[in-house]
C-alpha cells in the first residue's frame, strides 16, 4: 500500500492510498509505530485515497490513538469517504476519534 | 675590530638607531632616526625624551619593555609599536633595545628601529586584495545560488521573489524589482520584489507605464542598463521621480532583462546610500542575474504552454474515452434462462475492441457482437463506434423472425458494404464475431468475419467446440461472401468470444498469455460465466503484473443454464491465506454491481464478506496452511442476497468469536469480534453450522425488498 | 508524557440521583485534584455545568430543590388525559408538561451564562429526537444546554438547537465517557448511576419509566466496556451506593445521596491520586 508522509509544523499527515484490510493494515499500523518511535506523536491520519476499510484498519487506527494519546499527542482522521465513515460508525469509533472534513482542519486542530 | 667611525657606520643605515638614558633622553641618534621621524637634523632629536617621537597608544608598552630592559639587563626582543614623525600618522615600526652595561650595571640604552609601515601597507593591501576577492568569490556564489533557484522550482513568482532576495544581498540597495512588460506593451508590472527594510513599502503588483517613464522606456529601448545617480531630479525619471523622493531614492541602476535579443523587462535596484556609485563590475553582474531571469521567465512561458498542450490533448481524449464508454452496453441482457457476462479493459484512453449485446427490437431475439477494429487509437476508436451504430442500426430491420440465418447475413453485408464503399480510403476494417441468439431454442446462429474463434464450453468444463470464421474481416470489399453458422446450445453450455489483445498480453518477461492458457481457464466447471469471467481476469491481470498493458482486452460470454428457473450461482474458490481477502471481496463487490445492486446494498455484501473471510483465515487455521475457502453468492433480484462462505477449518462459530482475552488491549484481543459486529450490522441474517463432512458453513443473506 | 495527566470529569444521566456528583466534587476538591474539562448528561448535566463554572459544593447543595419546585410539572394531569381521550394533538415537540416553569428555574439559577465564560470546557449531552445520534452541546447559553440535556422524553417537549429536536440525552449515551476519549484526556473520572428498578407499578408513565431504566441499564453496560478498551489510559467508576429509588421531590434524601456520592469518590481517590502522580 502507498503512504505517504507529510510534515506541517509539528504535525505529521499520514496519506496511505487504497483499501485497508488485513492484508494491508498491517504496513499502516507499522508504518505509524515507526513514527511514534521518533517521537511524531501529533498525526493526521488523510484518509481522502482510502476508498475502504475492514475491522482490521479499524483496530489499527485505535491502537495508533492510544499510543500517540499516551504521549501527549493524537491520532486524527480528515477526509474520509462515505463508506469508510460507515464502518467507523457501525463501530462506534466515530464517538472516540476526532474526525475532520479537510486535512488543514485536523492540522489546525493541534494547534 | 671595528672602525672608530661608528656613528658614520651608524648614519649609512637604514633603520633607526639611538641611545638613550635611563631618562630616556636620546643620548644618540643616527641619520635615519631623524629623517624617519621628517626632523631636519640631529639637533633635534638629541636631548628630547624618546616619548616624544612616540604615539600615544605605543607609551605603555614602550614604559613596560625599557622597565623590563632596565630590571633584567637583558636584551628585549623585538616588539612592534607606532612612532610619531612629526608631520602625518603615526607609523608602525618594530623596536629592539639591548642595555648599555658598565660595571655589571646598566647605565642606558640602545635601540633598533625598523620601520615596518611599507611591510604593513603590503600586508593590508593584500588583505583588501584578499576581502575583494573574496567578495567577488561571494557575488560569483551568490549569482551560482540564482541559477540553482531558476532550476528549482518552476513557479514563476516564487523564483523571480528569491532573486529578488538574492539581489538584495549582493548589491548595497535598499530593494530590487523585477517588471515584466504588460501584454498591451504599455507598461511595466512589478512581478517581483524584495526588500530588506521593514518600514520601506512593498511595489508588488505596481503598475509603471512607459509613458512619462522615460528611463524604463530607455533601457527597455537600447537594451543597455542605465545608471541614474539622482534619481530625484534626472529628467529620464519623472514618474519614478516623485516615487524615488518619496523613497528618499537617489541612486538607482536599472538593467534590461533580454530574451532572444528583446527587452522583457527590467530590474531596479535604488542604493541604499543615496549617493552611492553603482561600479561597472556591479552593473555587469547586475546583467547576468538579469540574464538568468530571462531564462527563468522563458522557462516558465515554455513551461506552461506545454503543459496546456497537454492538458487540452488528454482532456480531449478523456472526453472521447466518455463518449466512447457510452457505446458500451450499460447492462447486459437479461433473458431468463441464460447467463451474460463480459469484462473489458482497455489499453488506451479509446479503443479499438469492444463488446456489444442488445435485444433485437420487437422481437425476443438476443444480438451480441465481439469485434477488434485494426489498428489502435483515435482512428480505431472512431471506427469502433461506426461499426457498432451500424450493426445495432441494421439490426432493427431484421425483418423476418423465421428466417434468421438470412436475416443475420444480410447484417452482416450490409455493414461490411457500408464501410467499404464509404470508407474504402481509410482501409480500416474490423474483425468481427456476430451472434443471434434464439433463447427459446438455445440456438445461436452466427457470422465470424476472420475473428478469434470463440470457444464452446460444456456444463462439465470440456471444450466441445470452436467457432471458426465464416468470413473475411469485415469492411474490406463490397460484395465480400459470407456464411452463416448455427449451434445450438445445450443446458449449461457456454460460449466464450475473446479478442487478441487477451491471447496476447505480455508479462514483464515479455510472454504472451496464450490461447492454450486462455483455454485451460475457460475449460472448468464453472458455476456461471460471471465467475468464469472474473477468474480469467484474476489469471490476466497475475500474468501481466505491473506492466502496461500493450492491447485492449476484451472477453464475452454467454451460456445457456442448466435450470432456467433457478438464479446464477456465483462462485469463487481459493486457499485459506490471509492474501486472498481482497480478491473474495472484489469478487462480491462484482457480482453485486453486475446484479444491478445499490452501492449501500453492494458495499454491505463486500465489507461482510471481508470480515468473516478474514475471522476464518485468521482463526480457523491455526494449524494448518492447506486449507481451503469458497465463497458463492446468490443474487435473486429484488428479493434477496445469499452469500455462502464455507471453509474446512475448525469449528468456530462466530458467537464464540467474540471471548475476549481480558488482559490484552481492545486491538489485540477482539479475535474477530468487532469484525462480526460490523458484518452483522449490515446484514439481516448470519447463520452458522457445522456440515457432516466436517465443513464449516456461514450463510450470509441480505434481503433485497 | 504531558507535565500533568489531564483529567476529565464525566457526571452520566441518574435523575436526582446526580446530586451525588457533589460528595465527588467536595472530595476532589479537598484533596487538590485539578478538574480539566467536564462532560455532563441529562441529570448530571445541572452538576457539570456547576462544577465547570467552579462552584462550591454548599452553593450545589441546593441545586436540586431550587429546580425541581413544586410547580415545575404543571399541566401534566390535565395533559395526560387530554392525550387519552384524544382532544389533545402530540407531535414530535410536545410534551404533558408545560416547560415555562422548568424553564424559568432554570434562567434563575444559570442566569445568562454562556460556555465560553466558564471556567473550564464543559461538553453536555442530548439526543437527536428525529435520528437518535448523541449531539455534543459546547456553545450558547449553559441554560439552553441544560434544559436539552434534562428532556425527560414525553414529560417535557424537546428543545430545538440548531435544527435539532433534542432531548434526553441518556437515551444515546448515559454515560458519555467517549466524549472525554475523544478529548485524549488522560484520567477519565465517571460518576454513572444504574437505574433502579420500579416495584411498584401504578400508571402508563410508570411502566415507561421502568423501561427507560431497562434501556439505559444495558446502553450504559454495553458502552462503558467498549469504552474502557478504547481509552488510552486509566477510567475511575465512582458509583454511589444507592438502591432506594430518589424522585425529584425527595428533597430530604438529598444529603444521604450526596454522602454515598463522598463515598464512592474516596474509595477511588488513592487510585485517582497514584494515576495522577504517574
Amino acid at each position: 500500500m502507498q503512504i505517504t508522509n507529510q510534515k506541517m509544523n509539528a504535525v505529521v499527515v499520514v496519506s496511505p492510498s487504497g483499501s485497508i484490510d488485513a492484508t494491508t493494515a498491517p504496513e499502516l499500523g507499522a508504518h505509524i509505530d515507526d513514527l511514534v518511535s521518533h517521537d511524531d506523536v501529533k498525526l493526521v491520519a488523510d484518509f481522502a485515497s482510502v476508498d475502504y476499510t475492514s475491522s482490521a484498519g479499524l483496530r489499527v487506527l485505535l491502537g495508533a490513538a492510544k499510543q500517540t494519546r499516551a504521549q501527549g499527542g493524537d491520532l486524527r482522521l480528515s477526509s474520509v469517504a462515505p463508506d469508510v465513515m460507515k464502518v467507523l460508525s457501525l463501530s462506534g469509533f466515530t464517538s472516540i476519534l476526532k474526525i475532520f472534513d479537510d486535512t488543514d482542519s485536523a492540522v489546525a486542530s493541534f494547534a | 675590530m671595528l672602525s672608530a667611525d661608528i656613528p658614520a657606520l651608524l648614519d649609512t643605515l637604514q633603520d633607526s638607531y639611538f641611545e638613550a638614558d635611563p631618562r630616556g633622553i636620546i643620548t644618540f641618534a643616527n641619520r635615519a632616526f631623524f629623517e624617519n621621524l621628517g626632523l631636519p637634523g640631529r639637533e633635534s632629536v638629541l636631548g628630547r625624551n624618546f616619548r616624544r617621537f612616540t604615539d600615544g597608544r605605543s607609551i605603555r608598552k614602550l614604559y613596560q619593555k625599557f622597565g623590563e630592559l632596565y630590571r633584567t639587563g637583558e636584551p628585549v626582543e623585538r616588539f612592534s609599536y607606532f612612532f610619531k614623525p612629526i608631520k602625518g600618522e603615526a607609523r608602525p615600526g618594530e623596536l629592539s633595545i639591548s642595555p648599555i652595561l658598565q660595571d655589571g650595571r646598566v647605565i642606558g640604552s640602545r635601540g633598533l628601529i625598523r620601520d615596518i609601515s611599507a611591510h604593513v601597507q603590503a600586508e593590508q593591501d593584500l588583505r583588501r586584495a584578499k576581502n575583494a576577492a573574496e567578495a567577488q568569490a561571494a557575488k560569483l556564489r551568490s549569482v551560482n545560488r540564482v541559477a540553482a533557484t531558476v532550476g528549482q522550482s518552476l513557479d514563476l513568482s516564487v523564483v523571480l521573489q528569491s532573486i529578488c532576495v538574492e539581489l538584495t544581498s549582493i548589491f548595497p540597495v535598499r530593494n530590487a524589482g523585477v517588471a515584466l512588460i504588460t501584454p498591451d506593451r504599455q507598461s511595466m508590472e512589478v512581478v517581483a520584489f524584495h526588500t530588506p527594510f521593514v518600514e520601506e513599502r512593498s511595489a508588488l503588483g505596481l503598475i509603471l507605464p512607459f509613458e512619462g517613464n522615460p528611463s524604463s522606456q530607455e533601457v527597455i529601448r537600447t537594451r543597455k542598463p542605465l545608471v541614474l545617480q539622482d534619481a530625484q531630479n534626472d529628467p529620464r525619471s519623472e514618474t519614478l521621480s516623485d516615487i524615488s523622493r518619496a523613497r528618499g531614492t537617489r541612486a538607482i541602476m536599472i538593467v534590461p532583462i533580454l530574451s532572444r535579443g528583446e527587452a522583457i523587462g527590467t530590474v531596479g535596484m535604488p542604493a541604499v546610500d543615496p549617493f552611492y556609485e553603482f561600479s561597472d563590475v556591479e552593473v555587469e553582474l547586475a546583467e547576468t542575474i538579469a540574464g538568468q531571469i530571462a531564462a527563468a521567465v522563458d522557462n516558465a512561458r515554455l513551461h506552461t504552454q506545454t503543459e496546456s498542450a497537454l492538458t487540452v490533448a488528454e482532456h480531449d481524449l478523456e472526453i472521447g474515452r466518455q463518449i466512447q464508454a457510452g457505446f458500451f452496453p450499460e447492462r447486459l441482457p437479461d433473458v431468463p434462462g441464460w447467463e451474460f457476462a463480459a469484462e473489458f479493459t482497455a489499453a488506451r484512453q479509446v479503443a479499438g475492441d469492444f463488446y456489444d449485446a442488445f435485444a433485437i427490437p420487437n422481437t425476443d431475439l438476443i444480438g451480441f457482437v465481439v469485434g477488434d477494429v485494426c489498428d489502435k487509437g483515435v482512428g480505431a476508436a472512431l471506427f469502433m463506434v461506426l461499426f457498432r451504430s451500424l450493426i445495432r442500426a441494421f439490426s432493427v430491420d431484421l425483418e423476418s423472425v423465421e428466417r434468421p440465418r438470412e436475416s443475420l447475413l444480410r447484417l452482416i453485408r450490409s455493414t461490411n458494404d457500408f464501410i467499404a464503399e464509404y470508407h474504402g480510403r481509410s482501409n480500416m476494417f474490423a474483425t468481427l464475431f456476430v451472434g443471434l441468439l434464439e433463447p427459446k431454442s438455445g440456438v445461436l446462429h452466427y457470422v465470424n468475419g476472420g475473428h478469434e474463434p470463440p470457444a464452446v464450453v460444456n456444463a462439465e468444463g470440456a471444450l466441445v467446440a470452436r467457432l471458426d470464421p465464416t468470413g473475411p474481416a469485415v469492411g474490406l470489399f463490397t460484395g465480400t461472401p459470407y456464411r452463416v453458422q448455427s449451434h445450438e446450445l445445450a443446458p449449461g453450455e457456454f460460449i466464450v468470444g475473446f479478442t487478441d489483445g487477451t491471447t496476447d498480453a505480455r508479462s514483464a518477461a515479455g510472454e504472451p498469455f496464450r490461447e492454450e492458457r486462455l483455454l485451460e481457464c475457460l475449460t472448468n466447471p464453472w458455476t456461471s460465466v460471471h465467475s468464469m469471467i472474473f477468474e480469467l481476469s484474476v489469471e490476466l491481470k497475475h500474468h501481466i503484473g505491473s506492466e502496461p498493458q500493450f492491447d485492449d482486452i476484451t472477453l464475452f460470454a454467454v451460456r445457456r443454464k442448466t435450470s432456467a428457473a433457478s438464479p446464477s450461482v456465483h462462485a469463487i474458490c481459493r486457499k485459506a491465506m490471509i492474501g486472498v481477502v481482497p480478491e473474495f471481496r472484489a469478487f462480491v463487490e462484482s457480482v453485486a454491481q453486475y446484479s444491478g445492486l445499490s452501492g449501500d446494498q453492494t458495499f454491505a455484501l463486500k465489507s461482510s464478506a471481508d470480515e468473516l473471510c478474514t475471522n476464518i483465515v485468521q482463526y480457523g487455521y491455526p494449524d494448518r496452511d492447506d486449507g481451503l475457502l469458497s465463497l458463492s453468492i446468490v443474487v435473486e433480484r429484488d428479493v434477496l442476497a445469499r452469500i455462502v462462505i464455507t471453509d474446512d477449518g475448525v469449528h468456530f462459530p462466530p458467537e464464540e468469536a467474540a471471548v475476549p482475552d481480558l488482559d490484552a488491549p481492545l486491538e489485540e484481543r477482539d479475535a474477530g469480534g468487532l469484525g462480526l459486529h460490523i458484518a452483522r450490522s449490515q446484514l439481516d441474517r448470519i447463520t452458522y453450522s457445522r456440515t457432516q463432512i466436517g465443513t464449516n458453513e456461514l450463510v450470509l443473506e441480505l434481503d433485497l425488498t | 508524557m504531558n507535565s500533568r495527566p489531564t483529567v476529565s470529569l464525566v457526571i452520566g444521566s441518574g435523575g436526582v440521583k446526580c446530586a451525588a456528583a457533589i460528595g465527588l466534587w467536595s472530595v476532589l476538591r479537598e484533596a487538590g485534584v485539578q478538574v480539566d474539562s467536564v462532560v455532563g448528561c441529562s441529570g448530571g448535566s445541572l452538576y457539570g455545568a456547576a462544577i465547570a463554572q467552579g462552584w462550591d459544593p454548599e452553593k450545589m447543595r441546593s441545586l436540586s430543590e431550587s429546580l425541581w419546585t413544586g410547580d415545575v410539572m404543571q399541566g401534566y394531569r390535565e395533559n395526560l388525559k387530554a392525550s387519552k381521550d384524544g382532544s389533545l394533538r402530540f407531535t414530535e415537540r410536545s410534551g404533558l408538561v408545560d416547560d415555562s416553569v422548568l424553564n424559568a428555574n432554570l434562567e434563575k439559577i444559570y442566569g445568562d451564562l454562556t460556555f465560553e465564560r466558564l471556567d473550564v470546557p464543559l461538553t453536555l449531552v442530548a439526543t437527536d429526537l428525529h435520528n437518535g445520534e448523541k449531539v455534543l452541546l459546547r456553545e450558547g447559553l449553559v441554560r439552553e444546554a441544560i434544559r436539552a440535556s434534562i428532556a425527560i422524553p414525553v414529560i417535557f417537549p424537546p428543545l430545538e438547537i440548531d435544527g435539532g429536536l433534542l432531548t434526553d440525552g441518556g437515551a444515546s449515551d448515559p454515560l458519555p465517557v467517549d466524549v472525554a476519549i475523544q478529548d485524549a484526556a488522560d484520567v477519565i473520572i465517571a460518576m454513572g448511576f444504574t437505574l433502579s428498578y420500579r416495584t411498584r407499578f401504578r400508571s402508563i408513565t410508570a411502566v415507561q419509566e421502568q423501561m427507560t431504566s431497562i434501556y439505559t441499564n444495558n446502553i450504559l453496560n454495553a458502552t462503558y466496556a467498549f469504552h474502557n478498551l478504547a481509552h488510552h489510559a486509566e477510567i475511575f467508576p465512582v458509583i454511589p451506593e444507592l438502591d432506594e429509588q430518589v424522585s425529584m421531590f425527595d428533597v430530604d434524601k438529598i444529603p444521604r445521596v450526596i454522602e454515598a456520592g463522598e463515598a464512592a469518590a474516596r474509595a477511588q481517590l488513592p487510585h485517582i491520586q497514584r494515576a495522577l502522580a504517574g
